[in-house]
C-alpha cells in the first residue's frame, strides 16, 4: 500500500474521491435534499408575488389619493456621484492605511540597551520558625502534625541595584497576599547606553543584622539593544546577570 | 448648558455639511455619516470572517507562531496575505467607524435623557474593541507584538493582583511558554466574541436598530478594503526576541496610541487615564442631565386602541395594555416615559387629532404636554394670520431655519411628524394659500421615522392619510439639510409663484 | 325627532364597535336636534367637528380589527371609509356664517344618508364574517 501512495501521490487520495463522489452525493440528494431545497424555491416564488401584489394596491391606492405630493429637492445624487464617492472612499482608505503603520515610533535609540531587573523572592519569616513539643503534636489533627511551626508573614525585602558605582534602583517590596506570605517581585526596566558597565546588584531579605544578604558585583559588556537581565536564582540563592 | 451648546453647535454644522455634500455624493440611503454604526457593526463581521480563515493557517506554537503568519502573508499573499490585511484594516475601520460615531452622537446630543443606554452600553463595547485589536496584535509574535505585549503585561501588572509579574512571561527568550501564549489566543478569540454580545446589548433598547448598513455601503467598503489589501498589504516586523529589544516601530495607530504615552506617563498614571477616563465617559448623560419635557399623555376618553401610535413610535415606547378604565374597547396606549424622546410622531398618527373641534373638545387620545394639540391649533391659526404671502411653514426643532423665510409664517414643532394631516386639510380649508412641510433631509431625520412617515401620510401610504379633497398643489414638501437656506428661501419662492399662477386660473 | 334610531339589531357582535356606532348615533340625534332647535353656526361646526374625530378614531379601530382578523373585504371597506370621510369633510365646509341658512334644512337629512348607507352594505358584510 505504501508503495502504491508513494507511486500515485496526491491522486491516491483523489481518483477514489472522484469515483465514489458523484455516486454519494446523488444519493444523498435523492433520499431527500432534492425536498428540502424544492420548497424554498416556492416559498421565494409565492413571497415574490405578494411583494408585487402589495405594491400594486399601494400603487393605486396612492394614485386614487390624488396626485403625488410634490417632494422638492429629493436630494437626488449629483450626476458625478460615482467619483465623488470614489474620493470619500480613498480618502477612507488613505486614513486607514497611513495610520495603521505610520508614524513610526522610536521606542529606544540604536545605541542603547535595556536593564530588567526582575525578581521573585519570598523574605524571610518575620518571627522564627520553632519546634512543636510531642504534647502540642497529641492536640492537632493527625493531618495537620507538622514538626516546625512558622509564622506566616514574612520580611519586606529591599533591594539596591548600582552601575558604574552610582545607584540607578534602591527599594524594597512587600510580600504578596492579604497576610503578607508571598513573595516580594521587583520588576524594573532601566535604558542604558550600549558598552561595557559594572553592576552591583544587593539584597537584603529579612536579616536586620546584617545590611545585605545578598550580593554581586560584575563587569558586563552590554549589546546595543540587548535586553539584559539581572535575575535571582532561588535554589542557588545567588543572583545572576543574563 | 449654554458652555455645552456653543461646543455642540459648530460641531454639529461640521457634521451637517458634510452629510450634504455625501447626501449627493452617496445618496440619503448610503450616506455613510449616518451609517457609521451599521458600518462599525459591518467591519466586526469582516474581521471575524477574515479572522477565522486566518485561523486556519495560524500556528498557535510560540515557535511556529510567526512563521505561519508569514507563509501566509508572501507565500499565499494572494489569499491568505489579503485575508491578513483585510482583517487588519477592516478591524482598524471598526475603530474609526465607532469613534466617529459617538463623537457624532455626542455633538447631536442623542446620549442624555432617555438614549443614556445606549451610551453608558458603549463604554465597554470601546474596551472590548480595544482587547481584541491588541490581543490579536500579540499571535504574530513579531517585534511590534513583542512590544505590545511586553508593555500590556506590565501595565496589568500595576495592580498588583498576580502573584508574581505576569511580565516575567516575557523576561527572556525562552520564558514565553507554549501555555502562556495558547492564553493569548484564547484572548483574541474570546473577547471579540464578548465584544459581539456588548454590541448587541448597546442596540437592545433600540426598536429595530439598524445593524447592517446598505448594500451599496457593504459592497463598496469590502471592495474599498480589499484594493487597500492588494496595494499596501499588512506585513509583520521581525520575528520577536526577547533578548533584544525593539527600536524603530511602525504602531497601529488606531489600537496602539496609548503605548507611547504608557513609555512615557508611566503604568500609573494610565490606569488613572483609563480608569477616570472610562468613569467619566460613562456618566456624561448625567453631566448635566438633559431636561425633559413631561411625557405625553394618554385620555382614555379618547383612545379606543387603534393602534396607530403604537405602529408609528420609532422608539417603541408605546405598548398596547388591556383596558384599564372599564370601556368596551379591548385596549389601550401606554407610554413608557423612560423610552420617550417626545418627539409627537404619536399625535400625528393618532385619529382624534383633527382640530375642526371647539377648543374646550380639542382633546386627542395622545397628546404632548409642552406642544398640546390647542397649543399648535393656536400656533396655526396665528401663522395663518401673519404670514404676508399666505404660506405657512412647517418646521422641526432640529431641522431647517424656517423662521428665516420673511413672508411667510412658521410653527416649529419637535418632529413635523406631531402635525396630523387633517391640521393641513384645516390650514387650506382657513385660509392659508399654501402649506409647506420643510423637516430634515430624507434618511436624516433626528427621530428616526418622521420624515418618511410624514411623506407616506401625505401621500395615502399610511394611516391616517390627507383627504383626496385637499388641493395638492397647495401643499409642499422639502426634505433639505438645516444649512440649504437658500435652498428653503428659493423653493418658498417658485411656492409662491406657483400659487399665483394657480390663482390666476381660477379667476 | 332622532335622525337614527338605535335598535338592537344593529349590533354586529364586536363590543367595542357597537359601542362606538351607538355613541355616533347619538351625536348624529344631539346635532339634528340642535338643527332643529336652531343653534348657532359656530356650535354646529363644532359638532360637526366632534363627529369628525369620533368618525376618524372609530374607522382606525374597523380597520385594524378588520386587519386582525385577515378580512377578504378589507381594501374595499377602507376604501369607503376614506370616500366616507371625504364626504364628511365636505358636509363641514358647507357649513358656514353665509351658507347655513341654505344648507340647515338638508343638513340632517345628508348625515342621516351619509351614515346609514355604509352601515347597512359594508358593516353588516363585515358582521356575516367575523360571526364564523
Amino acid at each position: 500500500m505504501l508503495g502504491l501512495v508513494e507511486e500515485w501521490g496526491a491522486w491516491f487520495y483523489a481518483v477514489p474521491f472522484v469515483i465514489f463522489a458523484p455516486i454519494y452525493f446523488s444519493f444523498v440528494w435523492h433520499i431527500g435534499v432534492k425536498n428540502l431545497l424544492k420548497p424554498d424555491l416556492k416559498k421565494r416564488e409565492l413571497k415574490r408575488l405578494a411583494k408585487e401584489q402589495e405594491e400594486r394596491i399601494q400603487q393605486r391606492r396612492a394614485e386614487k389619493a390624488g396626485a403625488t405630493v410634490r417632494v422638492e429637492h429629493k436630494a437626488t445624487r449629483a450626476s458625478w456621484y460615482w467619483v465623488a464617492q470614489g474620493a470619500v472612499y480613498v480618502l477612507f482608505l488613505v486614513v486607514l492605511g497611513v495610520f495603521s503603520a505610520s508614524p513610526s515610533y522610536t521606542y529606544m535609540g540604536a545605541g542603547e540597551a535595556q536593564i530588567k531587573l526582575s525578581l521573585s523572592h519570598p523574605g524571610q519569616r518575620v518571627e522564627p520558625c520553632t519546634e512543636r513539643t510531642k504534647a502540642e503534636l497529641s492536640k492537632l489533627a493527625p493531618n495537620m502534625r507538622s514538626k516546625q511551626k512558622c509564622s506566616r508573614e514574612r520580611h519586606v525585602i529591599t533591594l539596591e541595584l548600582a552601575m558604574d558605582g552610582n545607584v540607578i534602583y534602591a527599594g524594597e517590596a512587600i510580600p504578596a497576599g492579604l497576610r503578607r506570605d508571598g513573595s516580594s517581585s521587583f520588576y524594573e526596566k532601566f535604558f542604558v547606553s550600549a558598552g561595557k558597565h559594572t553592576f552591583t546588584v544587593r539584597m537584603n531579605d529579612g536579616d536586620p543584622t546584617k545590611d545585605y544578604t545578598h550580593e554581586l558585583t560584575q563587569v558586563v559588556e552590554v549589546e546595543p539593544t540587548q535586553n539584559m537581565v539581572i535575575g535571582f536564582i532561588e535554589n542557588d540563592h545567588r543572583f545572576y546577570f543574563r | 448648558m449654554s458652555i455645552l451648546k456653543t461646543i455642540r453647535t459648530p460641531l454639529q454644522n461640521m457634521f451637517l455639511r458634510v452629510e450634504k455634500g455625501f447626501d449627493k455624493a452617496f445618496g440619503p440611503e448610503w450616506n455613510p455619516m449616518r451609517q457609521l454604526g451599521t458600518l462599525a457593526f459591518y467591519m466586526f463581521f469582516v474581521a471575524a470572517i477574515t479572522g477565522i480563515i486566518l485561523y486556519i493557517f495560524f500556528e498557535t506554537s510560540v515557535e511556529h507562531a510567526y512563521e505561519s503568519v508569514e507563509q501566509l502573508t508572501h507565500d499565499q499573499w494572494w489569499f491568505g496575505g489579503v485575508m491578513r490585511s483585510l482583517h487588519r484594516y477592516s478591524s482598524d475601520a471598526m475603530v474609526l467607524t465607532m469613534g466617529l460615531h459617538l463623537f457624532r452622537e455626542w455633538s447631536f446630543d442623542r446620549y442624555r435623557g432617555v438614549r443614556w443606554y445606549a451610551w453608558f452600553t458603549g463604554v465597554p463595547v470601546i474596551w472590548l474593541l480595544y482587547v481584541s485589536g491588541l490581543s490579536g496584535y500579540w499571535l504574530v509574535w513579531d517585534e511590534l507584538a513583542q512590544y505590545v505585549a511586553v508593555g500590556s503585561m506590565e501595565w496589568f501588572d500595576f495592580l498588583g493582583i498576580f502573584g508574581e509579574p505576569i511580565a516575567n512571561n516575557f523576561l527572556a527568550e525562552g520564558s514565553l511558554t507554549d501555555r502562556f501564549f495558547t492564553l493569548l489566543v484564547f484572548t483574541h478569540i474570546f473577547a471579540p466574541l464578548f465584544l459581539l454580545f456588548m454590541m448587541w446589548i448597546h442596540v437592545l433598547r433600540v426598536t429595530q436598530a439598524k445593524m447592517n448598513p446598505p448594500r451599496g455601503l457593504a459592497i463598496g467598503s469590502l471592495i474599498a478594503l480589499t484594493v487597500l489589501s492588494l496595494v499596501y498589504p499588512a506585513i509583520s516586523h521581525k520575528e520577536a526576541n526577547l533578548d533584544v529589544i525593539p527600536t524603530d516601530l511602525a504602531l497601529d495607530w488606531y489600537y496602539m496610541a496609548f503605548y507611547p504615552l504608557y513609555d512615557y506617563f508611566g503604568a500609573g498614571a494610565m490606569w488613572g487615564f483609563a480608569i477616570g477616563g472610562s468613569v467619566l465617559l460613562s456618566i456624561l448623560p448625567w453631566i448635566p442631565r438633559m431636561k425633559e419635557e413631561p411625557a405625553p399623555v394618554v385620555t382614555l376618553d379618547k383612545c379606543n386602541g387603534c393602534r396607530r401610535c403604537y405602529d408609528d413610535c420609532p422608539y417603541g415606547a408605546i405598548t398596547m395594555m388591556p383596558r384599564s378604565d372599564g370601556a368596551p374597547y379591548e385596549q389601550e396606549a401606554v407610554v413608557d416615559p423612560s423610552l420617550c424622546t417626545r418627539c409627537g410622531i404619536c399625535v400625528g398618527s393618532c385619529p382624534t387629532s383633527s382640530p375642526f373641534r371647539s377648543a374646550e373638545e380639542l382633546v386627542t387620545g395622545i397628546d404632548l404636554v409642552h406642544i398640546s394639540l390647542k397649543d399648535m391649533r393656536l400656533q396655526i391659526d396665528e401663522a395663518i394670520k401673519t404670514s404676508k404671502n399666505g404660506i405657512v411653514l412647517i418646521g422641526c426643532d432640529h431641522g431647517q431655519n424656517v423662521e428665516a423665510v420673511e413672508e411667510s409664517s412658521a410653527v416649529r414643532l419637535p418632529c413635523v411628524s406631531q402635525l396630523p394631516p387633517s391640521f393641513v386639510d384645516y390650514m387650506i380649508s382657513n385660509g392659508a394659500r399654501g402649506v409647506m412641510v420643510a423637516g430634515c433631509p430624507e434618511c436624516g431625520c433626528r427621530f428616526r421615522y418622521g420624515v418618511e412617515w410624514m411623506q407616506d401620510r401625505l401621500e395615502g401610504r399610511r394611516d391616517p392619510y390627507l383627504r383626496k379633497r385637499v388641493p395638492r398643489d397647495r401643499l409642499k414638501t422639502l426634505w433639505a439639510s438645516p444649512l440649504d437656506v437658500e435652498l428653503l428661501q428659493e423653493t418658498v419662492q417658485t411656492f409662491d409663484a406657483d400659487l399665483n399662477n394657480i390663482e390666476k386660473e381660477d379667476s | 325627532m332622532a335622525l337614527i334610531v338605535w335598535d338592537e339589531s344593529m349590533k354586529l357582535g364586536v363590543a367595542s364597535v357597537d359601542h362606538e356606532h351607538e355613541e355616533l348615533i347619538g351625536e348624529i340625534n344631539t346635532l339634528g336636534e340642535m338643527i332643529e332647535q336652531g343653534t348657532s353656526v359656530s356650535s354646529v361646526q363644532g359638532s360637526l367637528g366632534k363627529i369628525h374625530a369620533q368618525i376618524e378614531g372609530h374607522f382606525a379601530l374597523e380597520e385594524k380589527i378588520m386587519r386582525e382578523r385577515a378580512y377578504s373585504g378589507y381594501y374595499a371597506h377602507k376604501e369607503d371609509h376614506e370616500d366616507l370621510l371625504e364626504s364628511i369633510r365636505d358636509i363641514m365646509d358647507s357649513v358656514t356664517e353665509d351658507t347655513y341658512k341654505d344648507v340647515s334644512g338638508e343638513l340632517g337629512l345628508r348625515l342621516r344618508a351619509w351614515f346609514s348607507e355604509h352601515f347597512r352594505t359594508l358593516d353588516r358584510a363585515f358582521h356575516s364574517f367575523a360571526d364564523h
